[in-house]
């Protein structure tokens, strides 16, 4: 076998490597969202109709999702991820940023390296809280 | 001797995604080309999932990119489909899902007579692929 690289374009190559538009951006991220739900379905054996039931909605909606079509509100992202017993994030972040996500459980991160807040909280019992903003906080958000 | 073209499209972090000619002829690039122009929506929705999936080395969702056997997948979205298999050539990185043609809704009949092309033509291009020079269209601006 022998292969010859070579250069070239086409009106194909072109549409395809040209960046998404922001309906394709959308779609995309609903495409992973898929994938993280059917991987827990799987993981777990839940069945469209079954995830359907858990949703409360009709199975041709859930067919409807799982194919990446249409605009998932985040109503519906919430309730998928509670039906598969998971729990749904999303970040906003410059886009010259990368960002990696890392789901872990608390009981195996060794406890030098648990957040500050977490020791405090078990050590002396403090708890913290964000205060409501202030009226004139508020105004000047606006 | 077969001619083997295989003509980028996208290159994935995982897997780069070309469309396969045989003896002058390449079946998705015609099929794409017209999807082009005639439901850019569509092409649009194909996009999307090439580049999803060429971001895994392998991957399978029973909606969007599933087995339809003899080691063909389909890119799908209701109404399109498009046919491809995973391949791989000494030393090149990233590693290849070859789209060997596509199809649109029409009957069960129809859509069987483009699974069994796109295999015919994964047996064509593995059957021919040791003794045949294989030329590698990569995209322009790739370094």
């Amino acid at each position: 076998m022998k292969i010859e690289i070579t250069k070239g374009s086409s009106p194909v190559a072109e549409f395809f490597s040209a960046p998404l538009s922001l309906e394709g951006v959308a779609e995309l991220e609903n495409l992973k969202f898929v994938d993280a739900l059917l991987a827990l379905m799987k993981k777990q054996g839940i069945s469209r109709v079954e995830l359907a039931r858990r949703m409360e909605i009709q199975p041709s909606r859930v067919t409807a999702m799982l194919s990446g079509q249409g605009n998932f509100t985040t109503q519906t992202k919430v309730r998928a991820a509670h039906a598969v017993g998971a729990k749904y994030h999303h970040c906003l972040a410059p886009a010259s940023k990368s960002v990696r996500w890392h789901a872990w459980e608390a009981s195996e991160v060794h406890p030098a390296f648990l957040r500050a807040e977490s020791a405090a909280k078990k050590e002396a019992d403090v708890t913290f809280e964000i205060p409501a903003l202030s009226h004139e906080d508020a105004t000047a958000a606006a | 001797m077969i001619e083997i073209i295989l003509s980028t499209i996208h290159v994935g972090s995982a897997r780069r995604v070309v469309t396969l000619g045989l003896d002058g002829k390449d079946l998705a690039d015609e099929f794409l080309s017209c999807l082009i122009k005639s439901d850019p929506r569509g092409a649009k929705a194909i996009k999307t999932r090439v580049r999803n999936i060429a971001e895994h080395d392998r991957y399978e969702h029973e909606l969007t990119f599933r087995s339809v056997g003899g080691g063909v997948y389909e890119f799908k979205r209701p109404g399109l489909r498009l046919y491809a298999f995973y391949d791989e050539l000494p030393g090149l990185k990233p590693q290849l899902i070859i789209a060997s043609n596509g199809g649109t809704k029409n009957t069960r009949k129809d859509q069987d007579a483009d699974i069994a092309r796109a295999q015919s033509l994964r047996a064509r291009y593995l059957a021919a692929k040791p003794t045949t020079k294989i030329r590698l269209i990569v995209l322009s601006h790739e370094n």
